[in-house]
């Protein structure tokens, strides 16, 4: 996420070149980090709203944290926000048994991406979040704690939970650890 | 150290969080704990396949029009010309937005005056909520059509009539399996159409799309829509689960004990309502070709 400052105190002006810098900068990062929490269906439209407030408060980023850190966290919280927004309203939830690929595939034949995805897809939005950013993004402890607003000494912890969940997850779903 | 020491730093010991001294004491456990080695080798194993899988280029997949539809709505309103000085983009869409909703509300009372016995076009919110078609509706796709129909001025057409107005031939053409029947396809005339200029055939203030209904040899029915990846939708709240056919991403929700599904095909959206299995959306889903 390499972005010179000049291009964000430009982009916080309005000026719209350095806006698409930012834009083409960042975008690979925000839509996989979003694709992880709102999932495939409302992606595009959320990684769109993230811009817009990017935008609309850059001139506000008051170089605190890095500015890395500052993006995941707007979202993070603008991904979680849709999710409670449509969660309010009346979910119908997907009966595992019509998951077309869970259910009469061997193991073998199972496409581990495939079950990798369905397995996180399972996880709680925190564990699916916290897993993305560090195994993805390949972020530090303290910028994980930083983005999502927790104790350093916890992330440890909550990593080890997810990533118990994520195992237990893929197991059920025929994961063979070995054959990763 | 005892393994449940370990194991609660295993995250961090992997990660490469741990003061060094802590890191050595890990070690030493893990050198003789078979047990330890085990959890060690999963979280390993974990991390190599995310690293793999989620991690592999965005490119490899459909986010070839993805990354075009998307670099295509940021950039159109820069693109558009302006008067007057620059001025912050929250300012601009504001003002976008509340000149589209002008047009937009404009374009439907002239329409209304020219014709009136077209069905106004929703212009108050230029969003399709598509979850009163899924739900409440999986189980009669007939009403969902007529409903349809009914709210976005639906025309019955022939394939060839719907691709002459859309500017493509509707996906339900070639997508059918063995013993599904197409009944019935009717162009309808959607809010708001977001495409660039030359992205599609919508005119002004409307998108063009269409929907079919299709029946499967036990007299069953269920509806495929289709229409400009860039109308401005939702499902409602709905969540739909991801999952893949072929190369295809799409998210699938259960609703009244059928399958709705939704993909993206070149610069369009489908849904699928009232669908009976995982097998037939699959089915459905690798069987929309791009012409």
């Amino acid at each position: 996420m390499s972005i010179d400052g000049r291009s964000v105190g430009l982009a916080a002006g309005g000026d719209r070149a350095a806006q698409r810098v930012v834009y083409e900068a960042l975008f690979d990062r925000v839509w996989r980090l979003l694709l992880r929490i709102v999932g495939p269906t409302d992606v595009d439209d959320v990684t769109q709203d993230v811009f817009m407030r990017l935008f609309a408060n850059l001139g506000s980023f008051r170089r605190e944290s890095e500015f890395s850190t500052w993006v995941h966290r707007l979202a993070v919280n603008e991904g979680l926000q849709h999710l409670r927004k449509v969660r309010r309203r009346v979910v119908v939830p997907l009966d595992e048994a019509a998951l077309p690929s869970c259910r009469g595939r061997e193991s073998d034949q199972f496409d581990r991406k495939e079950m990798l995805e369905i397995a996180l897809s399972r996880l709680d939005d925190d564990s699916r979040i916290l897993l993305h950013l560090k195994e993805v993004e390949q972020l530090s402890y303290a910028d994980l704690a930083g983005i999502l607003a927790i104790p350093e000494g916890t992330v440890g912890s909550r990593l080890n939970r997810a990533r118990r969940d994520l195992k237990d997850r893929l197991l059920a779903l025929g994961w063979e650890e070995g054959a990763s | 150290m005892k393994c449940e020491h370990v194991q609660e730093r295993l995250s961090e010991f992997i990660d490469g969080e741990l003061s060094a001294g802590m890191k050595s004491e890990c070690q030493a456990h893990l050198a003789g704990c078979p047990d330890c080695q085990r959890a060690h080798r999963a979280f390993l194993a974990l991390s190599e396949l995310m690293a793999t899988a989620v991690g592999s280029p965005v490119g490899s997949r459909d986010w070839g029009p993805l990354e075009t539809r998307l670099d295509q709505a940021l950039v159109s309103p820069s693109a558009r010309p302006t008067a007057g000085p620059r001025i912050r983009l929250m300012i601009g869409a504001i003002v976008v937005l509340a000149a589209s909703a002008v047009a937009m509300i404009a374009t439907t009372w002239r329409s209304d005056s020219e014709t009136r016995t077209q069905p106004a076009i929703v212009a108050a919110d230029a969003v399709i909520d598509w979850r009163e078609f899924i739900d409440g509706r999986s189980s009669q796709p007939q009403v969902a059509m007529r409903r349809l129909s009914e709210k976005f001025a639906g025309q019955e057409a022939s394939l060839t009539e719907a691709e002459g107005l859309l500017g493509y031939p509707p996906a339900v053409n070639r997508a059918l399996a063995d013993g599904v029947q197409l009944v019935s396809t009717r162009t309808l005339r959607l809010p708001e159409c977001a495409c660039p200029d030359g992205g599609c055939r919508c005119a002004s203030g409307g998108c063009n799309s269409s929907v079919s209904l299709c029946k499967r040899n036990d007299g069953s029915q269920f509806l495929l829509i289709e229409h400009c990846a860039c109308q401005r939708i939702s499902f409602g709240g709905l969540i739909f689960q991801p999952d893949a056919a072929g190369s295809r991403t799409y998210g699938i929700v259960e609703a009244e004990n059928r399958l709705a599904a939704t993909w993206l095909l070149a610069n369009r959206r489908l849904i699928a309502i009232g669908l009976t299995d995982g097998n037939e959306v699959r089915s459905l889903v690798e069987g929309t070709v791009e012409l």
